[in-house]
């Protein structure tokens, strides 16, 4: 195994109903250190289901999942320790509505972590600062808008200082000028080197940031490459045929 | 010709309207009942005095008041209600008397006026067969069930002290409750008491009677007329024996 | 006008004597405050058990209802075990829901506890394990109608299944079921009425003994009334100002 591999999956499947709908059909693939996968498809590909297989969201029916060359499928593996490492940022945001911005970013660090309270919060203003939302500390998640909402459940995974973020359609559920302001957040995090696995519609941020592009179809990943080759010079005719449509 | 058929009209209209009050009272005399109907209360709990069978309310009191009412010519009814709410009920008007097993007390006799006694009770105390309770003077200061708000209650409160009394819905949970050792003895009506003995095993009555009372029927403060009629009735029902036929009836010495 | 005052005096006079009557004579007033005493004993006493068996049946049967999938996947003697928990829950709602609470006390009082003569205790376990009934229902019906989405973003950050239940599903939970469970405590404390059958003097028996004693059912009853509306008045401006505490956080 290549040292900068960070999740290796393999042979991975997930049923319902007894294997009448095939979510997952073997998938294979891997996460290296500081790479952006972006993860396209149609809806109902199994792309989002990939995606929440990473951390356990789904328990997979077959196949294992190897985080840092842990086997996290494995039934004697602490899963919540590795989930502490796997920040996930999903589409509806799911910020605690008892708590507010502070508490939301503070809580787990706090707890899971040890930190004292003035280093998580300290940790915690410094990231509010970055993405512009520093005097929105004390507020409540129901004051705030859907674009600072997500900011803010980015940074809340980031407090945690993950090895890899998991997006889950991050801006599918914002209004079209709230897009930008979250996509802008995502470029900068790529950008420093964070290491990101993407499920989006966003084709523009899957171009300009991605280092790999993979698509999905019916539980398959159909075909992988930079976005160079993936959008200039796709070779399935079923992405060809997406995107057309998407583009 | 106008005018003498608009007169006809008004004769033919009021003959019609009149014809028809006729009718209509002619109407209500025919479906009134031909007897006045005599209400009375009772708590069809208190058995040989009152219970159920099946639907309606049987026992002592139920057919000495059937006895009164034939007598007097007039239908009885019976409603079957909670004890407490029989003296008030007749102090309202609603019954034209009570009759349930019922005691004359200073209390009661505040609030309604009663008949002649129709029968003894005798309140006793149940006890288990291996009770250290041998006479009336060892209940002091043990836990006694009583039927809440009968005679036995009133009076075992009196005389032994709140603290020492629990109180329960009817005779037959007291008796359960000492069964379970929930309380030491039952005071409670001889009658129901021989009932509960004989159908539980390790149970027995002390032999002195607790309390001896008369049993009668309690009528408004207002309605003497009724009262007056009733003893009548009553006495002329004792003095023929049908009275004690009717207990004895229920009550085999 | 004068004679018309009169004969208002005049009433009060009499409601006067007759209340002096009823409560003050033989100081009947004393078995109200005992009847007073034992509905509060009872009601606390039964909402306490009552919130641990319902948080507790709650537990079992949403952890079930959230895990079973994944239990199921992954194996184990927990998910057998907490099978096995849940169909019992399942049982003890059926039976305590489909049966009336007169009759658990009576069965409790004269079955299961049936060397006790302690009917307050009792009446403290009957009412207690009837209501838990109740509040594990509303518990559970809160904790399902807090998004999917809290509990999964609570385990994403490295949350134990019971730190989510506990930091994030539970606080909202507790909001969002506020009212009902108020409206579960009001319904408790009037439903202990009826602990007089086990031979308890509540304060429903305390106004009925008088009521007995004195045949005057107009004024114990009434004053009976009164105080139960007092109790539920005061137990209803309690809940909401602590309802409008926790709506804090949601401006």
């Amino acid at each position: 195994m290549t040292d900068n591999v960070l999740i290796r999956v393999e042979g991975l499947k997930k049923y319902y109903n007894g294997g009448a709908v095939k979510a997952l059909d073997d998938i294979n693939c891997e996460i290296r250190k500081g790479e952006v996968v972006v993860i396209v498809g149609p809806s109902g590909s199994g792309k989002s289901t990939l995606l929440r297989s990473l951390n356990l969201l789904e328990i997979p029916t077959e196949g294992k999942i190897y985080f840092e060359d842990t086997d996290i499928t494995d039934k004697k593996v602490n899963i919540n320790t590795h989930r502490q490492k796997m920040g996930m940022v999903f589409q509806h945001f799911n910020l605690f509505y008892n708590m507010n911005v502070l508490k939301n970013m503070t809580k787990a660090p706090m707890t899971l972590l040890k930190m004292p309270k003035e280093e998580a919060e300290k940790k915690a203003f410094e990231l509010l600062e970055r993405v512009g939302l520093r005097d929105r500390a004390e507020a409540y998640p129901s004051q705030l808008s859907g674009g600072q909402k997500q900011r803010v459940a980015i940074v809340r995974a980031l407090a945690m200082n993950p090895d890899v973020l998991l997006f889950d359609e991050p801006t599918s559920a914002l209004d079209p000028e709230m897009v930008g302001e979250v996509l802008d957040v995502m470029k900068t995090l790529a950008r420093e080197g964070m290491t990101m696995v993407v499920v989006t519609h966003e084709m523009g941020f899957a171009r300009e940031v991605g280092t790999r592009v993979l698509f999905m179809d019916e539980g398959k990943i159909i075909e992988e490459g930079t976005p160079d080759e993936f959008f200039d010079n796709p070779r399935n005719p079923r992405l060809k045929d997406f995107l057309s449509k998407v583009l | 010709m106008k005018k003498s058929f608009k007169i006809i009209s008004v004769v033919l209209a009021l003959v019609l309207v009149i014809g028809c009050f006729a009718a209509c009272q002619k109407d209500d005399k025919t479906k009134e009942p031909q007897k006045e109907v005599l209400v009375m209360a009772t708590n069809a709990e208190f058995p040989p005095y009152e219970y159920r069978e099946g639907d309606a309310v049987t026992g002592i009191d139920a057919e000495i008041a059937q006895l009164i009412a034939d007598k007097l010519g007039m239908e009885l009814k019976i409603e079957d209600v909670a004890f407490e709410s029989i003296i008030p009920g007749v102090q309202s008007g609603k019954y034209d008397f009570g009759m349930a097993g019922m005691t004359v007390t200073e209390d009661r006799l505040k609030d309604v006026i009663f008949s002649d006694s129709y029968a003894t009770g005798v309140q006793v105390v149940i006890i288990k067969e291996d009770s250290d309770i041998a006479s009336l003077d060892d209940v002091a200061g043990k836990k006694i069930g009583v039927q809440t708000n009968t005679t036995g209650d009133i009076y075992a409160t009196d005389d032994y002290g709140e603290e020492n009394i629990v109180r329960y819905e009817n005779g037959a949970v007291a008796v359960q409750a000492l069964l379970n050792g929930k309380v030491d003895c039952v005071v409670i009506d001889n009658e129901p008491a021989k009932s509960y003995v004989a159908a539980n095993e390790g149970l027995k009555i002390l032999e002195t009677e607790y309390m001896v009372e008369d049993y009668a029927i309690c009528f408004a403060k207002d309605n003497t007329e009724l009262k007056d009629k009733v003893n009548t009735a009553l006495n002329e029902l004792i003095d023929d024996g049908s009275v004690q036929k009717i207990i004895d009836k229920y009550i085999k010495a | 006008m004068i004679p018309y005052l009169m004969s208002i005096s005049a009433a009060f006079a009499e409601l006067a004597d007759d209340l002096r009557f009823v409560f003050i004579e033989k100081d009947r007033y004393q078995q109200i405050i005992t009847g007073f005493f034992n509905t509060l004993k009872i009601t606390a006493g039964a909402l306490l058990v009552g919130v641990i068996i319902g948080i507790f049946i709650a537990a079992v049967r949403t952890s079930f209802d959230k895990n079973k999938e994944s239990m199921k996947l992954r194996g184990g003697p927990g998910y057998v075990l907490l099978g096995i928990l849940n169909a019992v829950c399942k049982v003890y709602l059926t039976v305590i829901r489909g049966t009336p609470v007169v009759v658990q006390l009576m069965i409790a009082y004269f079955v299961i506890f049936a060397a006790s003569d302690n009917g307050v205790l009792v009446g403290i376990f009957a009412f207690g394990i009837n209501s838990g009934a109740y509040v594990a229902e509303i518990f559970r019906a809160g904790i399902m109608s807090v998004e999917n989405g809290q509990f999964e973003a609570g385990r994403s950050l490295g949350f134990s299944y019971l730190q989510t239940m506990r930091y994030i599903i539970v606080p909202q939970m507790f909001k969002a079921v506020l009212p009902t469970l108020c409206n579960e405590f009001i319904a408790l404390l009037k439903e202990t009425s009826v602990a007089g059958y086990v031979g308890v003097i509540d304060l429903t028996k305390a106004g009925n003994v008088i009521a007995g004693r004195t045949f005057n059912y107009f004024i114990p009853l009434f004053a009976v009334a009164i105080i139960y509306l007092c109790m539920v008045m005061l137990l209803s401006w309690g809940v909401s100002r602590l309802e409008r505490r926790l709506r804090k956080s949601d401006r």
